[in-house]
């Protein structure tokens, strides 16, 4: 990776393309500072199911991401016509256990964002053409593999009641 | 583990008879030049009406299972239920089949048994290989007709075990790295004398010493299976030749084998025998995966043509990528495009620095032939030079390397040749020895192949006098030799994972033919190819190498192999659809082993009563 931000699945439209640092800005932190307004037992409740959602959601990105199932990928994403990958991307591996990814959601549900931890691995074909890469591109090599730890920026945006990805952005770690 | 019901007899060993040496028949084309025949699938079903009676086998084929019933259970496969009547019939049932009678034969191997059928009417037939102590077994499914060249055998390899009313094992025969690297000489009882190297898991080079004269080497996909620690089988089919099958059963301590041939030959006669042999370990060169990778699986990387279907397996097929073309064809492509010493090159990020040894110098080289060519280096890439007897003089682009002190390596292009001819040349400045290749493209075969002559000579310059006798001369000092070649630097990951450059592994197989395998993600041996090479000693520990991609992409590959600064320089040429080029080859090497091999190529003398 080259640049230090860099847009990883992009989506079509204007609307879509607002940093993720002014979505994150009207949000709320997830639990709730200590101190705070405890909110009730049944919006407790519901914050859970739409962080366990989202997990799901991070987890099936990632899956996606590494086995190419482009198909399956355009579905988690709000605009499925507009997720392009970047070129070189193979896959996503989670990094840690998730002690340093925050997901926020918005207090009205319908939003939500998140900053995850994770290695990018990336393939770059070796080039031009000779006889050696033509057998090795058989053999499913020929490519120089890296693996980039970033952190995955997002943004999500809940559609018929299903949470969707709005955007991903990696950032160098 | 419980055993096969009934006893099996000790293995009796075969003792080669070592007045059964035959002398060397060479045939009228090799292996890779042969046309074979493409036989159609009626054809074939033809040809295997009498294999349905069993292999034939010049020792007596083992009564191991004769009077006995075996019923093997196969994972993702068949059940193979068999009833041998005697040592050379059996009833089959596949399944729920109906049965089936045919003929077989059956060989042992200290308590490994092999035994192999067709199945009568049919192009299919197995070969079934249990441990009698085990009771695990390996089944190869065997058929013709499964790919567009219908002579070429397919196969699918099932692990499974002897049904014996106990409970099922958990243990499997399986695919395994083991054997890797190592190398055998192979005689057996019919005669026939092979080496065999194993410097991939997925392919195999062998050298058949008798039915082809052991000048080359080729290379087969292959099946490595671990049955216990010193006991494998091994497969491979001739791919692209003759399509032949040859799986045996193997003891590496001991050095013997027990196996089958299926095929058909360059006569189209059917080849369908079992066979003991015995042999010599001729040793082991280097594996490359990490320490604790046994082998299991393949590592595949993540944009292998998937493999699908009954069967599949990656095989090297060199003419779907690089089709023939005729001389016409190329001679237009020549024109359009030359291509020289293009800087963006995938196997020249290691390459020696350019030299300027030479820029200023004028020289002759007379070559012993007769031939002698001038040359007046103008710069450190531009060159004149002159045939001698002409009176002009012809300008080329050059690149040169300074492999040792003293001694240059450089090339160019003979522009106008009517063969696009070029020169790849070692010269010592210090004993006023040259050698070159002369490359010239299209051969009988293909416009878009190279052919290559060696001419040895000296160096005339002023300040310099050449030797009257002495010259570089080929050599056998790299026969067996394995050596790793990396074209460009790797790559680190911040999180500590390294990815290595283009690299590739050559094994000088054969003092006239070197074989090319491309490692697979984890470092091991994957796909390979052969061709046709010679090697030249320059000076202690500098040879000057080259290699033809013959019946596959045409390349002339040069390359001076320094074993002191472990680096190559190179040149390669070669012509396609995109034209000519003469491109710089540079890597850096490690050693990765010999065979003691250079015994079995010395000429045998034909002794007549």
């Amino acid at each position: 990776m080259s640049t230090t931000r860099r847009t990883f699945i992009a989506v079509a439209g204007a609307a879509l393309s607002a940093p993720v640092a002014a979505a994150a800005a009207t949000t709320s932190s997830w639990p709730p500072p200590s101190g705070g307004r405890a909110d009730s037992l049944e919006a407790r409740l519901a914050k859970l199911e739409d962080l366990n959602e989202l997990r799901a959601l991070n987890q099936a990105f990632a899956r996606h991401v590494t086995s190419g199932a482009t198909e399956e990928l355009a579905a988690l994403a709000a605009e499925p016509s507009g997720v392009v990958l970047e070129p070189g991307v193979v896959g996503i591996s989670h990094d840690g256990v998730g002690e340093h990814d925050v997901i926020e959601i918005a207090p009205d549900r319908q939003t939500a964002t998140a900053r995850l931890h994770v290695a990018v691995h990336t393939e770059t074909v070796i080039g031009p053409d000779c006889p050696l890469l033509e057998m090795a591109r058989q053999q499913g090599g020929g490519v120089i593999s890296r693996a980039e730890p970033v952190v995955l920026e997002k943004a999500y945006v809940r559609r018929d009641g299903v949470w969707k990805i709005l955007r991903v952005t990696a950032v160098r770690a | 583990m419980s055993r096969i019901p009934g006893s099996y007899p000790r293995l009796i060993l075969f003792a080669a008879n070592e007045d059964s040496t035959v002398p060397t028949r060479y045939p009228r084309e090799q292996m890779h030049r042969i046309k074979y025949t493409k036989l159609t699938s009626e054809q074939i079903l033809g040809k295997l009406a009498t294999a349905a009676n069993g292999p034939t086998s010049a020792s007596p084929l083992s009564d191991v299972f004769a009077g006995k019933s075996l019923k093997i259970v196969l994972d993702n496969g068949p059940t193979l239920s068999y009833r041998f009547t005697d040592s050379k019939r059996l009833s089959l049932t596949e399944g729920d089949a109906v049965a089936v009678q045919a003929g077989y034969g059956a060989l042992t191997l200290d308590r490994i048994a092999l035994f192999s059928h067709l199945i009568p009417k049919t192009q299919r037939g197995y070969i079934v290989v249990v441990d009698q102590d085990t009771n695990l077994a390996t089944a190869f499914e065997l058929w013709f007709s499964g790919y567009q060249d219908n002579r070429e055998v397919q196969r699918q390899v099932y692990q499974g075990y002897v049904d014996t009313g106990a409970a099922a094992p958990t243990m499997r025969h399986g695919i395994t790295n083991r054997v890797e690297g190592h190398g055998y000489f192979w005689k057996q009882d019919s005669g026939v004398e092979t080496l065999e190297f194993y410097p991939s898991v997925l392919y195999s080079n062998f050298v058949e010493l008798t039915r082809f004269g052991g000048e080359l080497s080729w290379c087969a996909p292959s099946d490595y299976i671990k049955i216990s620690d010193d006991k494998y089988i091994y497969s491979r089919v001739e791919a692209e030749f003759s399509g032949t099958m040859t799986t045996y059963v193997l003891d590496p301590n001991r050095v013997e084998q027990v196996g089958m041939r299926l095929g058909f030959d360059d006569a189209d006669a059917l080849e369908y025998s079992m066979f003991r042999g015995k042999g010599e370990w001729v040793g082991q060169i280097a594996q490359f995966e990490p320490f604790g990778d046994l082998g299991t699986t393949v590592a595949q990387g993540n944009r292998a043509a998937a493999a699908a279907g009954k069967g599949a397996r990656q095989v090297y097929r060199p003419l779907k990528t690089n089709p023939i073309m005729t001389r016409a064809q190329v001679d237009a492509a020549v024109a359009k495009n030359k291509t020289l010493f293009a800087p963006n090159n995938a196997m020249a990020g290691n390459r020696s620095p350019m030299s300027t040894f030479l820029s200023g110098k004028e020289l002759t080289l007379r070559y012993d032939n007769g031939q002698a060519f001038s040359y007046r280096f103008d710069g450190a890439q531009s060159l004149r030079w002159q045939r001698d007897g002409e009176s002009g003089w012809h300008e080329e682009k050059y690149e040169s390397f300074e492999s040792a002190p003293g001694v240059i390596m450089f090339g160019h292009l003979l522009s106008g040749a009517k063969d696009h001819d070029a020169f790849s040349i070692v010269a010592d400045f210090e004993h006023g020895l040259v050698t070159t290749l002369h490359g010239t493209m299209g051969t009988p075969y293909m416009g878009n192949e190279s052919a290559v002559k060696t001419m040895f000579g000296v160096v005339e310059m002023k300040g310099l006098t050449p030797p009257k006798y002495r010259r570089h001369q080929f050599t056998d000092e790299l026969v067996g030799r394995a050596m790793s070649w990396n074209y460009a630097p790797g790559t680190a990951s911040p999180n500590g994972a390294f990815a290595p450059g283009l690299t590739s592994m050559h094994l000088y197989s054969t003092p006239h033919s070197l074989s090319w395998i491309i490692f697979l993600g984890n470092g091991a041996g994957g796909l390979e190819w052969s061709g046709p090479a010679s090697y030249v000693k320059i000076r202690d520990e500098l040879y000057f190498a080259y290699w033809l991609e013959e019946a596959c992409n045409g390349t002339l590959g040069t390359i001076l192999i320094n074993m002191r600064t472990m680096r190559n320089c190179g040149i390669d040429y070669g012509a396609g659809t995109n034209g000519l080029r003469l491109s710089i080859v540079g890597a850096h090497a490690r050693h990765a082993g010999r065979f003691n091999t250079v015994k079995y190529f010395t000429p045998k003398t034909s002794v007549t009563a």
